[in-house]
């Protein structure tokens, strides 16, 4: 291989100065930037029987977290979407509060009622976007928290 | 922080979620939210007070039974 100029127009195959113009051109964008300890955390309530919409943003970044629950005697559904896809159907149960994920067989968040939620740490990495869905079955009251952090 | 009542248009509140802090949902067409200060005004949007803001969150997160 040889070295060639620096003014070699950047290649994957070309000159060794080529070469690692390709990298930090093509390569290290791709790359997963650092986050910072800023991260980004909200809250949505609802008494709707529908989903509505909690959150909706686009980027790359990650789902710190979730907790969800509901008003006593009453249940709930968070759907979560990562990259347009759905990755949590989960319900919020009745008695616990537990948001199962996904598909309620795991669950992630035990919370019981609005004053006492807790939280789960969940790590969902997304490229594009990031949706949460909420709905209260019967129209009552159910809320989900989240945090996240983005690029 | 900036309090207001937004737009609801088939579930997708009229905001950049980005801003958003809080959201206290109370019909399918309207929803109180909570936004960071950065949150560029639209005219679809209604100011009120933090202090209407809680009150709306506190009758609507009842303590459990």
């Amino acid at each position: 291989m040889r070295i060639g100029k620096k003014t070699d127009a950047a290649s994957a195959t070309g000159s060794l100065f080529a070469r690692i113009a390709y990298i930090v051109n093509t390569i290290i964008p791709t790359l997963q930037k650092p986050r910072g300890l800023h991260g980004a955390p909200g809250s949505f309530t609802t008494a709707l029987t529908t989903y509505q919409t909690a959150l909706s943003i686009t980027g790359k970044g990650r789902l710190v977290y979730l907790a969800a629950s509901t008003h006593s005697n009453s249940t709930g559904a968070v759907i979560i979407e990562i990259d347009g896809a759905s990755v949590c159907m989960g319900s919020i149960g009745t008695t616990s509060g537990v948001l199962w994920f996904p598909d309620n067989s795991f669950p992630i968040s035990y919370s019981g009622t609005f004053t006492s939620s807790g939280n789960s740490h969940l790590d969902l990495s997304f490229k594009e976007s990031l949706v949460i869905q909420l709905k209260c079955n019967q129209g009552i009251g159910a809320n989900v928290c989240w945090q996240y952090e983005d690029e | 922080m900036k309090f207001f009542i937004v737009p609801v248009n088939n579930g997708l509140l009229d905001i950049d979620y980005a801003d958003l802090v809080e959201g206290i949902q109370t019909t399918a067409t309207e929803c109180y939210v909570k936004l960071r200060d950065i949150a560029a005004i639209r005219d679809t949007w209604l100011g009120i007070t933090e202090e209407q803001f809680e009150t709306v969150k506190a009758n609507m997160i009842q303590p459990p039974e």
